[in-house]
């Protein structure tokens, strides 16, 4: 597996609205296999790989993070956050960040009587500590406005895999994985969507340029194979899931037979999702001038929207097959 | 027209929202009967034009997609578990019978986990995640024709005829509309008219409102009006949060355009039609609320016939006030004239 | 001006009169025209990139609902707390018919319904009406209600008045409009933002801008018992520069160009230190390819009630901001990463 790019894109700072790191990191990787690299005005990075039928084939994922923004620095030299996407407050306290400068923290919550994080916890009553006594001698090194991420390490788990930022760095490498191994009839552009976290605020723009005749998304999405987990189908290691329907979309009928037909011809194991609550980037591409055709790849992972995200290896490889085989396809869904 | 027959039709064909294909062909054949100007886009909004290709292009849009239940997964005795698709109360499914829209369609009917194996209490209303679907097949027979994504309907019954030409029926919302349109079509073909019409049965109204955006954004209409059911007076509702059922409803607010407002009032007036008005601020919950953005701003107008107990398998109408509702749209379309463009405008 | 822009009428959806008085104050300095929302916009064509400068017109408020038989009306509204409905002045409909919001006397209540805050639905507009029949003569369901709440300078340099969310920004925008910028310059007043950013998004479409500067009125909870990170802003700090809010994230390098500006025209500004609500924003940036967008705000106390404040020299300093913002071209110091 491309384990050692994986693990440069998962360490690249990037949340929300402050993906200006990740998509340097990402652009270097990717630009040998792709004809231009650009970005749009809202940061969306578009790898561009010229073909021969006249079709475009838009392959995403989001490259964004969730992490904190600074709202507030008291007397003390205390940061008040705020949010940046769907933080657990409670499994937040105690955990270390970064900001993108390198000042590291840790946070914790306003302690009145008990110690109870999941009982008191909410991000109003939370802080980040950077070791500063006074408010001057914080705002040397963090400004209001600043973003912060949760630091995590890549834990090895044999045929699993574990880091924060899994959600959606592991889809971003898969893309820059396919990119390099793929040959298409059409044209292909890769497209790192900026501020999924925070409401698909990214990818819309991106496709409304691009107009492209299919947009295969990738993301993660849960699982229900852990202990008392809700029934949910999906579960590691048994192939890539096909998305059905989330709270955001429906994936057209055309789009998954086509997902279908193209797993099953390449003998790719897959599995077929349906996800209760989330979304994703393909709502945002559907909706697009007069619609575009848009489906979704999701990885199965466990503690999304934690320091500890866990997918399997082997889902994320054929992952890759899956997107290869698609994209050689002659024939694009809804001709 | 017959329109209680084409009810009926309507009414039987599955189309779940994201899944209109089936009721989609049948509308589809039944507005070439009006015209040969009929298309498809790439979601399955079906769309019909009459009319002439002078003044103004007005978009009459009811949707077509129902509400219903997705299989998320299969048990190990193979009854199915569910996920709403749209606004289901699931208060309202044990007991129903349904059609599970798989490789080979299979009838099927909702149970519930026993309340003691639940950490629910008896009396305590069901969730979705309490109920299950049976199909009364073993396991291996439902893998290999039911899989996770595949599609639950109500199972369609021929429509209940009550007094006074009250219809019950599933899936009056909003397909009663869909059958309002063709009334309009045939009572326009008859006219001169000064403007042409497209007429869309949309997708996916009850859960994005998806088919609306893009109708709008790919039709490009100078006005467009959604038709689509509103409630009927049930007992223990507010004052002024429901309509009596032989009147038709007009919408005022900041969704709906002031002066095709008044338009679609006129028209009603002219024919002694009995309306009553709602006045929403906001959202009114159609497909008027994204139609109204596109394209840098259409006017929008709302006509909405009285429904009571929207979102169950009784859903109950009155066939006077659908005709009406015909009625007072076509009489707005065929008043259009040149000065349309006055008409509509916000600056006065 | 600032008067009339407060007290003008201007529910969303229904702001004709604010938009005829923005359009007559408007109207020398740009081609104007309306848009099949209400969106009103000005066109002062130039060189270079499309800057496109928007406030919202309308404001909070209410429509009749229904009519009571015995003549009072019913209403629906959006962004108001009830509490502050109880005992006010309103005017109803175009012609300004007035009316009054009152309740069950002191005298007639319980002891423990005065522990409860009363619903918009058990409040009713009282207008003089004897009947429904009566009524009707008067006001038509859908009509719109605001407070009518004359506006005054007070205190030290404060004024007070009703809509000052988003009229202050108006008057940014018409105080803008009188200066020249090296740009293609739109102002853009919007309609609906109340109810959703509607009007933005329609405006966005049309003019697909490379820059959106959003001149807001925003929150100022700067009250005994707010700790500093609970106040977003503080009247009187200069105008709030925006660094994020429920819709938009401000491009890093757009957020810290706008604090420089101040910083070296010495400006006094603040940053608004939250990021709850949301404002056209949010719509904008993301419409059509994208565009870039940050808001700055005079602080406000009390919005999206009869009465809120705000200090003239915070406004004074939001329109000293975006002219050398603009005058500036501070924004092209944007690049791209890649």
């Amino acid at each position: 597996m491309f384990e050692a790019m994986l693990k440069k894109v998962l360490q690249a700072f990037g949340p929300s609205g402050n993906e200006g790191k990740v998509a340097s990191v990402l652009a270097e990787e990717i630009r040998p296999y792709c004809d231009e690299v650009y970005t749009d005005a809202l940061g969306n990075l578009i790898a561009h790989k010229r073909g021969t039928s006249g079709k475009k084939l838009m392959l995403s994922a989001h490259m964004d993070q969730i992490g904190f923004i600074v709202v507030d620095i008291d007397e003390n030299g205390f940061l008040r956050i705020g949010n940046v996407g769907g933080i657990l407050p409670s499994l937040s306290v105690a955990r270390e960040v970064v900001f993108e400068n390198g000042v590291h923290g840790v946070i914790y919550f306003e302690t009145p009587e008990t110690r109870d994080a999941k009982a008191v916890a909410s991000l109003p009553n939370m802080y980040v500590d950077i070791g500063c006594a006074t408010r001057e001698e914080a705002e040397q090194k963090v400004q209001v406005g600043d973003m912060c991420v949760f630091v995590s390490n890549f834990v090895d788990l044999g045929s699993r895999m574990a880091s924060g930022a899994m959600d959606n760095r592991v889809c971003c490498a898969i893309l820059v994985e396919a990119m390099k191994q793929l040959s298409s009839p059409h044209d292909v552009y890769v497209v790192f969507t900026v501020q999924e976290e925070v409401g698909l605020r990214g990818s819309g723009a991106a496709a409304y340029a691009i107009e492209p005749d299919l947009n295969i998304n990738l993301d993660v999405t849960l699982t229900g194979d852990t202990p008392k987990m809700p029934a949910m189908s999906v579960a590691l290691g048994k192939g890539p899931a096909i998305k059905m329907m989330d709270s955001s979309v429906i994936v057209p009928q055309c789009v998954r037979k086509f997902m279908i037909d193209c797993a099953e011809q390449a003998g790719i194991p897959f599995q077929r999702e349906v996800l209760r609550a989330g979304g994703t980037d393909t709502a945002a591409v559907q909706r697009t001038r007069s619609g575009v055709l848009a489906g979704c790849i999701s990885i199965p992972s466990r503690y999304v929207h934690t320091p500890a995200e866990v997918v399997d290896r082997t889902d994320v490889e054929q992952a890759v097959e899956l997107l290869r085989a698609m994209a050689a396809s002659k024939e694009l869904p809804g001709a | 027209m017959d329109m209680l027959q084409t009810i009926a039709k309507l009414c039987s064909l599955p189309g779940v929202t994201g899944d209109e294909q089936a009721v989609g062909e049948w509308i589809r054949q039944c507005f070439l009967k009006y015209t040969q100007d009929v298309w498809q886009d790439r979601y399955g909004n079906v769309y019909g034009r009459i009319g002439e290709k002078v003044g103004p292009e007005i978009l009459v849009m009811a949707h077509m997609d129902e509400i219903g239940l997705m299989v998320t997964g299969i048990e190990e005795n193979g009854m199915l578990r569910m996920m709403p698709v749209g606004g289901v109360d699931p208060r309202v499914l044990p007991g129903s019978e349904v059609l599970v829209l798989g490789e080979k369609p299979l009838p099927g009917v909702i149970g519930a986990i026993p309340p003691h194996l639940t950490k629910g209490k008896t009396g305590a209303a069901y969730r979705i995640e309490d109920l299950i679907c049976d199909v009364g097949y073993p396991v291996e027979q439902v893998r290999a024709w039911v899989h996770e994504g595949d599609y639950i309907t109500f199972a369609p019954k021929p429509p209940l005829s009550l007094k006074n030409g009250y219809v019950s029926s599933k899936t009056l919302d909003d397909r009663s509309l869909v059958a309002v349109m063709m009334e309009c079509m045939e009572r326009l073909q008859r006219r001169k008219l000064q403007c042409s019409v497209v007429f869309c049965a949309s997708v996916q109204e009850e859960r994005s409102g998806l088919g609306g955006a893009l109708g709008a954004y790919s039709v490009h209409p100078d006005m467009a009006i959604a038709i689509d059911v509103c409630h009927g007076p049930t007992p223990g509702v507010k004052p002024f949060e429901t309509t009596p059922m032989d009147k038709v409803l007009l919408t005022r607010g900041s969704n709906i355009h002031e002066k095709l407002f008044a338009m679609l009032e006129d028209a009603a007036k002219e024919q002694n039609i009995e309306t009553d008005v709602e006045a929403v601020m906001g959202h009114t919950g159609t497909d008027a609320w994204l139609m109204q953005i596109q394209r840098g701003g259409i006017p929008c107008g709302l006509v909405s016939p009285p429904l009571r107990y929207m979102h169950t398998s009784v859903e109950t109408i009155r066939m006077e006030t659908l005709h009406n509702c015909a009625k007072v749209l076509s009489g707005m379309i065929g008043s259009i004239d040149e000065k349309w463009e006055e008409a509509l405008c916000l600056d006065d | 001006m600032l008067r009339r822009l407060s007290e003008a009428m201007g529910v969303s959806g229904s702001e004709k009169e604010i938009r005829r008085i923005l359009r007559e104050l408007a109207a020398p300095y740009g081609e104007t025209w309306t848009d099949a929302m209400g969106n009103l916009y000005v066109h002062k064509a130039g060189e270079g990139k499309k800057v496109m400068v928007c406030a919202h017109m309308d404001e909070v408020g209410m429509l009749v609902k229904g009519i009571l038989d015995d003549g009072l009306l019913a209403y629906t509204s959006a962004g108001i707390d009830s509490r502050v409905c109880v005992s006010k002045r309103v005017v109803v409909g175009a012609g300004k018919i007035p009316g009054v919001i009152g309740a069950k006397a002191i005298h007639l209540q319980k002891r423990e319904d005065l522990q409860k805050a009363i619903p918009h639905d058990e409040l009713f507009v009282d207008i003089g009406a004897e009947s429904r029949e009566d009524a009707m003569k008067y006001v038509k369901v859908g009509d719109p209600i605001c407070f009518d709440t004359q506006f005054s300078y007070f205190g030290d340099g404060m004024m007070k008045g009703k809509a000052l969310d988003d009229r202050l920004g108006c008057a940014v925008v018409l105080e803008l409009l009188k200066r020249d910028y090296d740009c293609d310059f739109y102002a853009v007043f919007t309609v609906q933002e109340e109810v959703g950013a509607r009007g933005a998004e329609a405006a966005a479409y049309r003019v697909q801008p490379d820059l959106a500067l959003i001149l807001e009125g925003t929150t100022a909870n700067d009250m005994p018992e707010a700790e500093s990170h609970q106040q977003v802003t503080e009247v009187g700090k200069g105008p709030a520069i925006s660094m994020m809010d429920n819709g938009t994230i401000v491009n890093p390098q757009l957020f810290r160009a706008m604090k420089q500006m101040a910083e070296q025209q010495n400006i006094p500004h603040q940053v608004r230190r939250g990021t709850n609500g949301r404002t056209d924003a949010g719509v904008i940036h993301k419409a059509c390819a994208g565009a870039l967008a940050i808001g700055l705000s005079v602080p406000c106390r009390y919005i999206h009630g009869p009465v809120s404040v705000a200090s003239m020299a915070d406004f004074e300093n939001t329109v000293k901001l975006a002219d050398a913002f603009l005058q500036a071209r501070k924004y092209e110091e944007v690049k791209k990463n890649v």
